[in-house]
């Protein structure tokens, strides 16, 4: 296994613009409030390492989140139905503030910091570890940037975007709007990415048996999402600004997200926490509140250290796997 | 599954126990006995016969066989062994001197494989950035710069790889020829080589330091710094591509004295010479895992079994690359230090 430090330093203002990002969160917390009344699944379980044994943690929008006793992931017990889910990412006012406005307005931000670095990443590693790879297929991408960056990617013969809520205008990719797990893929793709979208499937176990059927042996799936070993995660728990349904139905820890690709006969290649913002984050939260007790030490290095020594601590993060966005490339064992 | 082909390994050395240690792991292979002629050791070889004789051992039934010895007996066993119709897998280097591997190849025939380990072709940070350089995202090659150096220790004047009859030549033969072949790894064939060597420190009858500066028949340059006198283990190689940057540090190895293993990919950010600062965004790879040894191995039981040619480190590249040093030596005032 290996990880990655990324030193590339860039404002989260740039890709989640405060005013923006504010009113999103008002019509995600108004989106989804409508849904909590709703019965849906239960799960028990932690969907990380599968342990029957989890804490209350906190309540966002109207949800409970428990934190697993054994690996510290993050869950909503109590899950919103599948069918709420999906009309909510088809056709809440939230979503199409985030098509229409946010992803618009940050357009370019995400493409330079977003997407640029994650093909070169699946360009690279592709090359090592699977360089004749032929098809390709992204579960679940909310960008257009990606969906046209990975058309683009003429070393594929198929380049396929599954998800049932697909917005993508991207030419040059073969979309299918209709739930991965019902594609009937087997053994026909070299590579699969979750971008961002393990966090909010409602039964990642479900998804990642339909992954591992449809790679061929030796396949390779990317993924990505927020991590709740994360610093900023943990020091601000129910306060962190990333932790919210329905995009965060499952915060998994490094130690879960290991475990969920080891039950699943994936061998990790990689497994990083390249992110960028966790002080940011905590400094952002502590400005916006100020009635906000943070850990003495935190304090400190907000009030006391410069920018140079909070990029060091961050890259500390990185190096120890404690920042709170992961990614991890998996190969699907023979 | 097919039967395991039956290897033989003369030499116990350091090598020899790492290759006996992936010989066992693996099925297709068994290893039917170890020669080694310092029976001190004998008794830490388990799990197969043991021969204080290569010939002995040479006289078993056997598919494979494994050199793992100094530098001045790893011809003639490689040459005996190619003739009795079995595969090779030999250390680096291919030999003393360029007559060596010359009359190696002169003994390989049809259907015989031959392959030499130059294992840090197989290390992950090399792979990976191998692998950025062939997928073109970052341009052509440049340049390429290269240190490979240990401090040598109290003893180190003493050893068998400073005496010239029996190792051939000095650091440059024995640790910078990995860097070389890395060279070659990455940009191909070079037209000219220029070089200085020094015993100055260490005052052996063979060179403590080499500086080797090559150009390539693409126009690639490359710079080698090959050292018995860096007192801090350092392994490192510098890409330069006309977009970015790769920067190899650290050596996964037994001992860790290399420092952790890494990949630095940085992209060039300015066109503006006014504006560069020189410092740009760097993405920053860790490796905790050395599979080197186990997957030139696996590559050559590959060949053998599938009776493929030996594409990876086969004679061709040790030839290629005992020319370099061969010219370096020459260029330095250094020649048939072997006689």
């Amino acid at each position: 296994m290996r990880t990655v430090i990324d030193n590339r330093d860039f404002l989260a203002e740039d890709i989640r613009p405060d005013a923006l990002l504010a009113e999103y969160k008002a019509l995600v917390e108004r989106d989804v409030a409508a849904m909590a009344p709703q019965a849906g699944a239960t799960m028990p379980l932690c969907p990380g390492c599968g342990a029957d044994s989890a804490t209350p943690a906190f309540s966002r929008y109207g949800f409970d989140y428990a934190e697993c006793s054994a690996c510290g992931t993050l869950w909503i017990v109590r899950r919103p139905p599948s069918a709420a889910i999906r009309a909510f990412y088809r056709t809440s006012d939230a979503e199409r503030f985030w098509q229409t406005r946010l992803a618009e307005a940050t357009a370019d931000a995400r493409a330079s910091h977003i997407v640029a670095p994650r093909i070169d990443w699946m360009i690279d590693s592709i090359q090592e570890h699977r360089p004749d790879s032929a098809v390709v297929a992204d579960v679940g991408t909310q960008l257009d940037v990606f969906a046209s960056r990975l058309a683009t990617l003429d070393r594929f013969q198929r380049r396929l975007i599954v998800d049932p809520v697909a917005t993508v205008t991207a030419s040059g990719v073969e979309v299918l709007d209709q739930p991965f797990e019902s594609v009937g893929f087997d053994g026909v793709l070299d590579v699969a990415s979750l971008y961002d979208v393990l966090d909010r499937t409602a039964d990642p176990a479900e998804l990642l048996t339909a992954v591992f059927r449809a790679l061929k042996p030796g396949g390779l799936l990317f993924a990505t999402g927020i991590l709740a070993s994360g610093f900023d995660i943990q020091t601000l728990w129910e306060k962190a600004e990333t932790v919210f349904p329905p995009d965060r139905l499952n915060v998994f820890s490094v130690t879960g997200l290991q475990a969920l690709l080891a039950r699943h006969d994936f061998e990790i290649l990689e497994l990083s926490t390249p992110g960028a913002f966790d002080l940011k984050a905590v400094a952002r939260a502590a400005e916006a509140d100020p009635t906000l007790t943070l850990p003495r030490f935190v304090r400190t290095l907000l009030r006391h250290r410069d920018t140079a020594e909070r990029q060091q601590f961050q890259a500390f993060l990185q190096s120890t796997l404690l920042s709170s966005f992961g990614r991890v490339l998996a190969r699907k064992k023979p | 599954m097919t039967q395991p082909l039956r290897c033989g390994l003369v030499g116990f050395g350091y090598m020899g126990e790492i290759r006996k240690r992936v010989i066992d792991a693996r099925d297709d292979l068994v290893l039917v006995g170890v020669a080694e002629p310092d029976t001190a050791k004998h008794a830490k070889i388990q799990g197969c016969e043991v021969f204080a004789e290569a010939e002995a051992l040479l006289g078993r039934d056997l598919d494979l066989v494994f050199v793992a010895t100094p530098n001045h007996v790893a011809p003639s066993l490689i040459i005996q062994s190619l003739r009795a119709g079995r595969h090779v897998f030999c250390e680096k280097p291919p030999g003393r001197a360029i007559e060596d591997i010359h009359a190696i190849r002169s003994a390989e025939s049809n259907g015989v494989k031959l392959m030499f380990g130059f294992n840090h072709r197989y290390h992950p940070a090399v792979m990976k950035a191998k692998a950025i350089v062939d997928s073109g995202r970052l341009g052509g090659l440049v340049n390429l710069r290269g240190l490979y150096g240990k401090s040598g220790g109290r003893n180190y004047p003493a050893s068998w790889r400073n005496d010239p009859g029996i190792s051939g030549g000095g650091i440059l033969l024995d640790q910078g020829i990995h860097m070389l072949d890395l060279f070659r790894f990455f940009a191909g064939e070079f037209e000219e080589v220029k070089c200085f060597a020094s015993n100055g420190f260490w005052k052996t009858p063979v060179e403590d330091n080499a500086y080797v500066v090559l150009r390539g028949e693409k126009g690639v340059h490359a710079m080698l710094h090959s050292s018995a006198t860096l007192w801090r283990h350092t392994f490192r190689i510098d890409i330069t591509l006309e977009s970015g940057y790769l920067v190899v540090e650290g050596l996964l190895s037994k001992s860790g004295s290399y420092g952790r293993e890494r990949l630095v990919v940085g992209k060039r950010q300015f066109e503006d010479e006014t504006e560069a600062v020189g410092n740009p965004a760097e993405e920053v790879t860790y490796f905790d895992r050395d599979r080197s040894w186990e997957m030139e191995v696996d590559a050559f039981s590959g060949f053998v079994r599938d009776d493929r040619p030996v594409t990876v480190s086969n004679s061709e590249d040790a030839l290629r690359v005992m020319e370099i040093i061969d010219r370096a030596y020459r260029d330095a005032g250094i020649s048939a230090q072997a006689n």
